[in-house]
């Protein structure tokens, strides 16, 4: 059987990145979070809002540990599957990930000792400060990894010489034309992804009778959080989309499933198709008439344009894009749906009451996972057959390495993260079930591994730290 | 239909559930009002009345969700 490298290195890459992807997006959402509840502890002084932020600093915590772990892996995968890649671009984009190293690396390294570790060792503003800096920090890091990927989505600021990139403009490599409009598109998504998540487990506690104090305040709190993250990111996501229209029009078009140079007029909006992508067409499609033109033109009747608009050698694969696309849409719209639905409640004041509701929050838990990998799969995949689009093909980046060392190792990470997700999966529902009663009131040691998931030492943290308790 | 209340009150929060939801015309309308205003409102933020109104429509519902995030919520309807 031969093994093509490059199919494996991108499913290698695929994977390590969807995994790694989960963590960063829980770190921003959680640390802003983390950020406000401390922010109301140190006003009000409620024990509540401190119970709150020792169960979320020690699920950040996790979360924190495991997307650093992963996302070094990155790095070196560049090396391992995409060298021809690393030995062009390295000039633009080893910089950018130096950059995010040291701006935003160190500052979140330096300030999480004292968040996890200084709750009653430093003062309180000091600590809040070492909560801000942490925040900060993982916002700083997902800004500069988002520039250097929208660099690869739409390269500015370099010019080609001997088969390499010159970088002639370093404002416009950072500042690239999709920058500024991806980067809130993703930063909205993590503190939307947090947001539910908080929320899931707060109603879980309510609905189970358990820590209502708790579960009351997270779910009115972080589902409001969600609220004006969610119109802020159906605002930003329409900029993008403008954005991405302009610049990567093939994205667009596999994006929404339309083959045709130009569709009807009116246009229909596409919810389900089978694409042919060998004969250009597909083979069925689930429509709504009239409402392509309203969504995707903002008018009545005008037509949206296909793939067959851009060379068949520069498409995209539609089914990739068109599911990752719709998949991040429909998700967006049920969140959208359940923060509308939010506010009906509470002005009934019914929020903490209905039981649906809450049932509903709780099958959402995951729902800002699903959307941000599904539209990260539409970033990457829409961006096919290019590594760096226009300029160097995905096929022509990969590594001179055989196939079974891509297999080997990709079988190795894909052992290796299933114990991470294992572990991380195991430790969150045990401290989720225990309850915030039992999050001690700092990291502490508790000896080896091995006795870490002992109830006994679980327990000991809570009789030790009862603050807060209900 | 009793059976269906009575079982619904076994739940932890089932005495909330009895206790504060009877069907009425006005709370279906208000179900009504509230689709069509999140439908109207997700189509201005999306932008198919135009960026202008995108802003608006952004503005809007922020102040919207802040006026009512503040109002106070039953814990339970029956302890």
């Amino acid at each position: 059987m031969r093994l093509d490298p490059e199919v494996l290195a991108r499913i290698q890459f695929a994977f390590t990145v969807t995994f790694h992807i989960i963590f960063p997006t829980m770190s921003i959402g959680l640390a802003a979070f983390l950020v406000i509840i401390e922010g109301l502890w140190l006003k009000t002084k409620e024990p509540v809002y401190l119970q709150i932020y020792r169960f979320w600093m020690g699920i950040f915590a996790m979360g924190f540990g495991v997307g650093v772990v992963t996302g070094i892996v990155l790095s070196f995968e560049f090396g391992l599957g995409f060298a021809k890649f690393a030995q062009i671009a390295g000039p633009a984009i080893g910089p950018m990930i130096g950059l995010e190293v040291l701006t935003a690396f160190f500052l979140e390294a330096g300030f999480l000792g004292i968040m996890l570790f200084g709750l009653h060792r430093v003062g309180p503003k000091l600590h809040f400060l070492a909560t801000c800096m942490v925040a900060l920090g993982t916002e700083l890091s997902a800004s500069w990894i988002l520039s250097a990927n929208s660099w690869m989505q739409t390269p500015d600021g370099i010019a080609i010489q001997n088969g390499r990139i010159v970088v002639t403009n370093w404002l416009k490599v950072v500042d690239n034309p999709s920058w500024l409009a991806r980067l809130p598109h993703m930063l909205m998504a993590a503190l939307i992804t947090g947001s539910f998540f908080v929320a899931g487990v707060g109603a879980w506690y309510l609905l189970r009778g358990k820590h209502e104090t708790f579960g009351r305040r997270t779910v009115s709190l972080s589902i409001g959080f969600a609220t004006v993250a969610m119109a802020c990111q159906l605002f930003v996501g329409d900029i993008l989309y403008g954005t991405m229209l302009r610049y990567q029009p093939s994205k667009m078009q596999a994006a929404e499933g339309f083959w045709e140079e130009n569709s009807a007029s009116p246009a229909p909006y596409n919810w389900i198709i089978v694409p042919d992508q060998v004969h250009q067409r597909n083979r069925f499609t689930l429509r709504t008439p009239v409402l392509g033109s309203i969504w995707l033109t903002h008018s009545l009747s005008g037509p949206v344009a296909g793939l067959k608009n851009t060379p068949r050698d520069r498409q995209p694969m539609m089914g990739m894009v068109f599911y990752g696309f719709h998949t991040m849409f429909t998700m967006a719209m049920l969140m959208f749906f359940i923060v509308v639905v939010s506010l009906w409640l509470r002005l009934q004041k019914r929020l903490f009451t209905t039981v649906w509701f809450l049932r509903a929050l709780v099958i959402m838990t995951p729902a800002g996972f699903i959307a941000t990998i599904a539209g990260w799969y539409t970033a990457e995949t829409g961006r096919q057959p290019w590594v760096i689009w226009g300029i160097l093909r995905t096929a022509d980046a990969v590594s001179p390495v055989p196939g079974s060392v891509l297999l080997s190792t990709l079988i190795a990470f894909v052992s290796i993260y299933g114990l991470f997700i294992t572990a991380f999966l195991v430790f969150t529902f045990r401290m989720i079930r225990r309850g915030p009663e039992a999050a001690p009131d700092q990291a502490e040691a508790s000896g080896s591994l091995k006795n870490a998931l002992k109830k006994q030492v679980m327990d000991r943290a809570a009789v030790a730290h009862p603050v807060g308790k209900e | 239909m009793r059976e269906v209340v009575r079982r619904a009150a076994d739940t932890p929060l089932g005495g909330a559930l009895t206790g504060a939801t009877p069907f009425s015309l006005r709370r279906a309308m208000g179900v009504v009002l509230t689709t069509l205003l999140g439908v109207t409102f997700f189509n201005a933020l999306i932008g198919v009345f135009g960026l202008p109104a995108a802003v608006i429509a952004l503005l809007l519902f922020i102040a919207l969700a802040v006026l009512i995030f503040r109002r106070p919520q039953t814990e339970r309807a029956r302890q």
